[in-house]
């Protein structure tokens, strides 16, 4: 298709200054931009103060790929199975943070299949995690005394074994 | 750094809605901060851990302690639900009271509008469905409820988000899909 040349280019800023150029369909996925084209606030470079650039060039390969049009019905099926394939191969980031950073540059940006992929992918890396170790995965500093842990525990005894 | 109590709350409770009941509740013990959020979440899923190989005596004792925990779990949620599932390997499982005190406390809620129940391995030799457990009841109670989805075994799944818009009392008149072997087991 011919319309891929034709598309307005977009241009984003990421909080550190960094600018990005993407074309106007594939940048629509986003809510909160497409709310800004749509009142005409896109004329310049649209600052995004709350995404980094590593969030951001994340986000632009997530929302290209997804923009990806099948030409007929089989090809349909089959770009259905590899956009499978590239989320679960998305999520699988380096550093934990990255994950969160994504959570909340999809929140942000307001891209719902985003926010549930990475919501999904933080819930499985706590999913079958005793509270310790959930404490020690992310940091959670814990300020029950003993004995009031042991009070919030019993509260609920039965989620504990 | 405190990463994931570091998002929005609205997003930590995005998180713990799509986790099993158990392990929202396990987190009110992760800190003070912590202490309450599990009673907010709008979306409960009750499910029972199928990974683990367990007899069918020790699969019965752990059904009867999560519905029942559950139950009681139920009791403390302060915030509205709107989205709750049930899924037990129902072969090993002994009666409804359990369910029955689920429902009762969701039916309160008066804001329940999907409820999804899933009887894995449901066997049709032992007869309907409604003999034991009273879905038309839980129908009546559950009066805001806009769709019901029951999975009886991998291979029947029923799906009947139909409903009239003005939700279940009225919906005496729903209609399933004529669907003999559902008309066996749930009769409604």
């Amino acid at each position: 298709m011919s319309s891929s040349s034709s598309s307005k280019m977009i241009e984003l800023r990421s909080s550190d200054g960094e600018t990005f150029h993407v074309e106007e369909t594939v940048v629509l996925q986003s809510e909160t931009i497409k709310q800004m084209i749509d009142d005409d606030c896109a004329n310049a470079a649209i600052p995004l103060p709350n995404v980094t650039s590593m969030t951001l060039a994340k986000v632009i390969e997530y929302i290209k790929k997804h923009a990806e049009k099948p030409k007929d019905d089989d090809d349909k099926k089959v770009a259905e199975e590899d956009l499978k394939k590239f989320d679960a191969e998305f999520v699988k980031v380096d550093q934990e943070s990255m994950l969160f950073d994504l959570v909340r540059a999809a929140n942000y940006l307001n891209i719902k299949s985003l926010l549930d992929l990475t919501c999904q992918a933080v819930a499985d890396s706590i999913k079958d995690l005793s509270v310790e170790e959930v404490r020690k995965k992310f940091n959670i500093q814990n300020d029950f005394t003993p004995e009031e842990e042991a009070k919030v525990r019993k509260e609920n005894a039965w989620a504990f074994d | 750094m405190d990463r994931i109590s570091n998002l929005p709350l609205s997003l930590l409770e995005t998180i713990l809605c799509l986790l099993p009941y158990q392990d929202v509740v396990r987190t009110s013990t992760l800190s003070k901060e912590w202490r309450y959020h599990w009673t907010n979440i709008t979306k409960i899923m009750v499910i029972e851990d199928y990974s683990q190989t367990l007899n069918q005596q020790q699969r019965r004792i752990n059904i009867s302690k999560l519905l029942r925990g559950a139950g009681q779990a139920l009791l403390m949620h302060t915030g509205p639900i709107q989205e709750f599932t049930l899924s037990v390997v129902t072969n090993a499982w002994g009666n409804n009271r359990e369910i029955d005190c689920i429902m009762s406390h969701l039916s309160r809620k008066k804001t329940v509008k999907k409820l999804t129940v899933d009887f894995v391995e449901w066997s049709a030799s032992r007869g309907k469905l409604t003999e034991f457990l009273p879905i038309r009841e839980y129908l009546l109670l559950l009066t805001y409820l806009e769709s019901l989805k029951i999975y009886i075994d991998t291979s029947f799944r029923y799906d009947c988000s139909l409903m009239t818009k003005k939700g279940f009392p009225s919906s005496r008149s729903m209609k399933f899909e004529s669907d003999n072997r559902l008309e066996h087991l749930i009769e409604l």
